[in-house]
């Protein structure tokens, strides 16, 4: 990745910090179908419902809660988005400044992600626009699978350069080439 | 280096073109590629290997595995010098050095087995009976110098542990035949299977037992079923891993050996070992059996070793553990060491079988090959120094000494049921075999083969086979049409239990590694420790390195023929974690140095760096204490940064307070619940300090509240406060309050702080420019606008009694923004302010800081907030405070101290005292927070005292250790009590 603001490399995987981009966190409180439906006509991006999922449209979106989502990737401000919920309570949190995103990608990308997590990323257990919220290395985290072999974290800006550190030591055994 | 005397010349599971040099206390020795430290040193002629733990007896190789009890040894050097492996376990490598533990100077000739000759004074329970009588003291220093095995290296550990998760449907731990049967027989389900072997090789027994398994040699076999399972694309085989822990819900700790010392050496990024932890769908032990020794005099000598290890030495590494051995046992299977001894060209001098009637299809193969069998016939006394020269046979009444130079005992096998009894299984004992065998599951596992007490390779073939496939389909992934491999084995005949044989005299020992004998356990029976627990204890039986692998069983069954009860009835001891030691690195993983714990960052950490500032971790965070300059000392630099605020302008990174936006129609009725105070009457635009209480009236948090609107607020807290905070309020709308239309947003870190603070502060700001309106922004005002062109909030709030602004704006822009006011700032003196100084200016002020000054009792009405109590609504906390212990005016009131010579700076920590009406001093308070203020330029304190409020102007005493120091209460606001400064 060209214009990654962090990277690193090894043999079957490939870890980047991606370039800043707009991230919120969609908050309705007590929606209807159809006041989730309003919103994702306005975002241009569904707004799954089932727990743990993706939906990609103009945007991404993540579900994180009930009436909860990380909207990745939209430039819609606050006012639109709230007036468009007519639900008793709506928020639309700009924290684009707030994380980190990384990219993981290889065919060794789910080793590397073993290392600092519990959850089982088997394609069976954890397919293609999947998301989870959980520990990774310490850190409470965000994860998806984007791909075959491609997975991005969110982690809190303020502790990106943890996990650097840790990404960069994890990468390190998989840099090892065998001397035959 | 010599020649390896004892290597057979042909045959064995080694690579004789790769050969391999290796040290052994201190001199040179060759092995193989394939070798273990044990193979080779047995390939080598020695014998002789360490000493004992406690008498320090001779000792030699015992066994071929992980039970080895004897060979411990101390591998390597400097910061890679491991104590305490075992020799059974390392694979050989090139240029290995090792040597034994226990033992100075050297095993042959070791000073302290002066132990042996006064063992005797030495009993089971003698270490506790130190602490009896007459003083431990006098025993003490002996004692711990004799104490511990090995020695740990006192260099930093260079070795990289590294460690994972994983997951599968189906583990199986041991690939021997049945674990090989059933990981096969899941991995062609589809499931996703580990295998687990801690060998270097799959196999198990195969390894140096003959066996034929649908038409192929074993070892054949055991190869094509680990390469159907490797090619299966979900299933994995971890060799060199032993699953040392079964814990709740079908979790496995397993640890994998990766590379070796000198691997690491060569590369820093090679693994040592790699943690797994495991969580499987179902779980198949095939955990195989342990030979037990036979309990005899003398049966410690080195020579004396389990008879499956001797076939094991002879057959997989071709390396014969002597030349003249003599079998002793009691039931078939030490005849196919005999057997596979004599065909290798060793001489077997006979087989001496405590049963009266031999298997006679046995007889007749040792027939064939002239080796004597004497049936119904004990070994009572054995002898040699350093090694075994003969044993004394005893057939009948009438006994006589045979000179061989290895004795192959076999006592029967356990199951190896430890990760059973880990999981939380019961065990059955099983008369079949003279043993403890799985019973009762607790777990989703099941147990096959020899770990369940089957010994023969047809029965671990079925059970491995039908359990593979019938946990897979378990599971959902339907078995594969097939039938399990077949094996034609010959039926065993019946062990006889034998767990003691009463010889001529002399020690016959259980637990080798800890030198408990049989009259060890007889004085614990006789002086009362009967249960098997209080035996474990009292003679440290199966509690050495090895976990009484060898010794448990026959210990237990000897404690209950010395109590008259059956082997069940006694019961056994529990197996723990781990199964086998493992270094304390592998817990620690990469968890050490600077990614033990995470650091949180400032978004403008770049600049504070760039600036020299000295970091240290508040919360959580990196944060300058101070920016010393060159050759200052941090008192100076806080003092400097302190009067910079004062008298010019200051810039503070307060980027981690905390941020929550709380929006909705509720927000101002739920934000009057959470706070003490009113927050519905604040005005849009405004700003408001605030504290918060649990539900005891303990404050929990305090910052300031900002309406943006008139359903939406940004609630600040305190820097540690920010996770805490939001949750807090997220469990009252979750978990109470369900009918609240309020979303609680938390924003902490997409927004940096930066608050310029002094009597210059104003002035810098326009000079940076601002489209705000300065003037109009009074104190806890707030205002949106640009400051430098970049999009900010504005809030008028203080922390250090000096006007000042509190700037957010988007992290990334922190930085930035802060360069920029640096570089306006010069000409009004503008100084980067670090914690230290911070904390100096807002005890100055007598602002509280809560956890500081507060603690986890500290009331709002401590802190002197009793308006409160006239607010018409709920509060949470507001109850409690109606309590009229809650309302004591003698409660510890938040006061400020000024030492009573205007220069003595009180010590934190200091308690206020007074005599009471028996003339004893008791506290009545102490200091909490004490600086030297360089604008006052006296010393000042705050502190909570009993009734504080009441006594201000009183005079007091207060001590810290021996020393005693004055004071007089005053009011805590020691500085611009009028606020004209704060509101300038």
């Amino acid at each position: 990745m060209p214009d990654a603001i962090w990277s690193g490399r090894a043999d079957g995987v490939d870890v980047a910090r991606l370039p800043a981009q707009p991230l919120h966190v969609l908050r309705l409180r007590a929606p209807t179908p159809e006041a989730i439906a309003h919103v994702a006509a306005l975002l241009g991006t569904p707004l799954p419902t089932t727990p743990n999922s993706v939906r990609q449209g103009q945007a991404r979106a993540l579900w994180l809660a009930p009436g909860e989502w990380l909207v990745v990737g939209s430039q819609a401000s606050g006012a639109d988005v709230t007036s468009a919920a007519e639900t008793r309570a709506a928020h639309w949190a700009d924290i684009s400044d707030g994380r980190a995103v990384y990219e993981i990608s290889g065919p060794r990308a789910r080793d590397l992600l073993a290392k600092g997590s519990t959850i089982d990323f088997h394609p069976r257990a954890f397919a293609r626009d999947a998301c989870a919220q959980s520990a990774f290395a310490q850190l409470f985290s965000i994860v998806e699978r984007t791909g075959k072999d491609s997975f991005r974290l969110y982690v809190d800006v303020s502790l990106a350069h943890h996990m650097e550190l840790w990404l960069g030591d994890a990468l390190e055994e998989f840099q090892i080439r065998n001397p035959d | 280096m010599s020649h390896a005397p004892c290597r057979l010349a042909t045959g064995g599971r080694i690579d004789r073109k790769k050969p391999i040099t290796f040290s052994w206390e201190g001199k040179t020795y060759s092995g193989y590629e394939g070798d273990t430290l044990a193979s080779a040193l047995i390939a080598n002629g020695i014998r002789l290997v360490g000493r004992s733990f406690k008498y320090h007896r001779p000792r030699g190789i015992l066994a071929a595995g992980v039970e080895e009890s004897n060979a411990l040894v101390q591998l390597g050097a400097g910061g890679r010098d491991t104590p305490n492996m075992r020799a059974t376990e390392v694979r050989l490598y090139d240029g290995l050095t090792a040597k034994p533990v226990n033992c100075w100077p050297s095993a042959r000739f070791d000073v302290s087995s002066v132990n042996n000759l006064v063992s005797r004074f030495l009993p089971a329970g003698f270490y506790y009976k130190t602490f009896m009588w007459p003083d431990w003291h006098l025993y003490e220093g002996i004692i711990r110098r004799a104490a511990g095995l090995g020695r740990v290296s006192s260099h930093a550990d260079p070795d990289r542990y590294e460690s994972r998760f994983a997951h599968c449907d189906v583990a199986v731990i041991g690939a021997g035949v049945a674990g090989l049967a059933a990981a096969r027989e899941a991995a062609r389900s589809g499931a996703r299977v580990l295998l687990i072997e801690q060998d270097q090789a799959v196999g198990g027994n195969l390894l140096y037992d003959r066996r034929i398994i649908d038409g192929l040699e074993g070892g054949f076999w055991a190869e094509k079923a680990a390469r159907e399972i490797a090619d299966c694309p979900d299933a994995d085989i971890l060799l060199n891993t032993v699953a040392v822990g079964y814990h709740d819900h079908n979790s496995l700790t397993l640890v994998e050996q990766v590379g070796n010392e000198a691997e690491c050496a060569r590369d820093p990024r090679m693994p040592r070992y790699r943690t797994w932890l495991v969580r499987a769908k179902k779980v198949i032990l095939a955990t195989g059996a342990i030979e037990r020794p036979l309990v005899f005099p003398g049966n410690d000598r080195p020579g004396v070793m389990l008879a499956g290890a001797v076939r094991h030495y002879a057959w997989r590494y071709a390396a014969l553990p002597g030349e003249k051995t003599v079998l002793f046992t009691n039931n078939d299977d030490a005849y196919r060491t005999a057997l596979t001894l004599h065909d290798l060209g060793a001489t077997v001098v006979a087989v001496v079988d405590l049963r009266t009637e031999a298997p006679a299809d046995l007889a007749g193969e040792l027939d064939s090959r002239s080796i004597p069998l004497l049936p119904g016939s004990a070994i009572i006394q054995t002898r040699g120094s350093k090694s075994l020269k003969a044993v004394q046979v005893r057939t009948g009444q009438k006994s006589r000494w045979i000179s061989c130079d290895t004795l192959a005992m076999s006592g029967g096998y356990n199951p190896t049921v430890h990760l059973f009894s880990q999981s939380g299984g019961q065990l059955r004992f099983d008369d079949r075999i003279a043993s403890y065998v799985p019973d009762r599951s607790v777990q989703d596992e099941i147990s096959v083969g020899a770990a369940r007490g089957a010994f023969s390779t047809g029965e671990c073939l079925a059970q491995g086979f039908e359990a593979g496939g019938a946990s897979s389909e378990a599971i959902g992934f339907p078995r594969a049409a097939g039938t399990a491999p077949q094996s034609v084995d010959r039926a065993e005949s019946p062990i006889l239990a034998c767990w003691h044989i009463a010889g001529a005299g002399g020690k016959a020992f259980v637990d080798f590694q800890n030198d408990v004998s049989t009259s060890d356990i007889a004085l614990s029976a006789h002086e009362s420790f009967r249960s098997v627990e209080h035996l474990k204890r009292y003679t440290t039986l199966g509690m050495a390195s090895d976990q009484g692998k060898t010794s448990n069983v026959n210990a237990l069954a000897i404690m209950a023929s010395l109590t008259g009860r059956s082997v069940g009835e006694s019961g056994h001891t529990r197996y723990r974690f781990p199964y086998t030691p493992i270094a304390l690195g592998t817990l620690a993983g990469r968890y050490r140095g600077e990614i033990f714990r995470p650091l949180r960052r400032l978004p403008a950490h770049g600049w504070h760096e760039e600036a020299g500032a000295l970091f240290e971790d508040f919360g959580g965070w990196a944060r300058p204490a101070c920016y010393p300059r060159a050759g200052e000392a941090r008192h100076d630099a806080e003092r400097r940064e302190a009067l910079a605020v004062r008298n010019g302008v200051g810039l503070f990174d307060g980027s981690p307070l905390g941020k929550i936006e709380v929006k909705g129609p509720d927000a101002a009725r739920f934000l009057d619940l959470i706070y003490a105070n009113t927050m519905s009457t604040l005005k849009v635009g405004k700003v408001r300090y605030g504290l918060m209480l649990n539900e005891q009236g303990v404050i929990i948090d305090d910052g300031v509240a900002t309406r943006l609107a008139d359903d939406h607020f940004l609630v600040g807290t305190s820097s540690g406060g920010a996770d805490r905070i939001a949750a807090w309020m997220e469990e009252w709308l979750q978990c109470e309050w369900l009918d609240f239309d309020v979303i609680v947003a938390p924003v902490t870190t997409a927004w940096g702080v930066i608050t310029v603070t002094g009597p210059q502060a104003r002035a810098l700001l326009a000079k940076t420019g601002t489209d705000i309106d300065l003037s109009a922004l009074t104190h806890m005002g707030f205002a949106i606008g640009r400051v430098a062109d970049i999009e900010a909030r504005v809030f008028r709030v203080s922390y250090t009694g000096e006007a000042s602004f509190e700037i957010n704006v988007a992290a990334r822009a922190t930085e930035a923004l802060w360069r920029i006011l640096m570089n306006q700032g010069e000409e009004f003196g503008v100084a980067p302010v670090g914690i230290d100084a911070w904390d100096l200016l807002r005890t100055e002020k007598g602002y509280l800081h809560i956890g500081a000054d507060t603690d986890g009792t500290t009331t709002a009405l401590d802190v002197g907030w009793a308006h409160i109590m006239k607010k018409k609504n709920e509060f949470v906390g507001k109850r409690s405070l109606m309590r009229p212990q809650d309302q004591r005016t003698d409660r510890p009131n938040f006061v400020g101290l000024a030492a009573e010579d205007g220069r003595t700076r009180l010590p934190i920590g200091a308690h206020i005292v007074a005599e009471d009406a028996s003339g004893t001093l008791r506290s009545e308070g102490y200091v909490t927070s004490s600086v030297f203020s360089p604008t006052l330029e006296t010393p000042v304190a705050l502190g909570m005292l009993r009734g504080g409020r009441e006594r201000l102007g009183e005079k007091v005493r207060l001590r810290s250790g021996d020393a005693m120091f004055h004071a007089v209460v005053v009011d805590a606001t020691f500085y611009d009590k009028e606020g004209a400064r704060l509101n300038a």
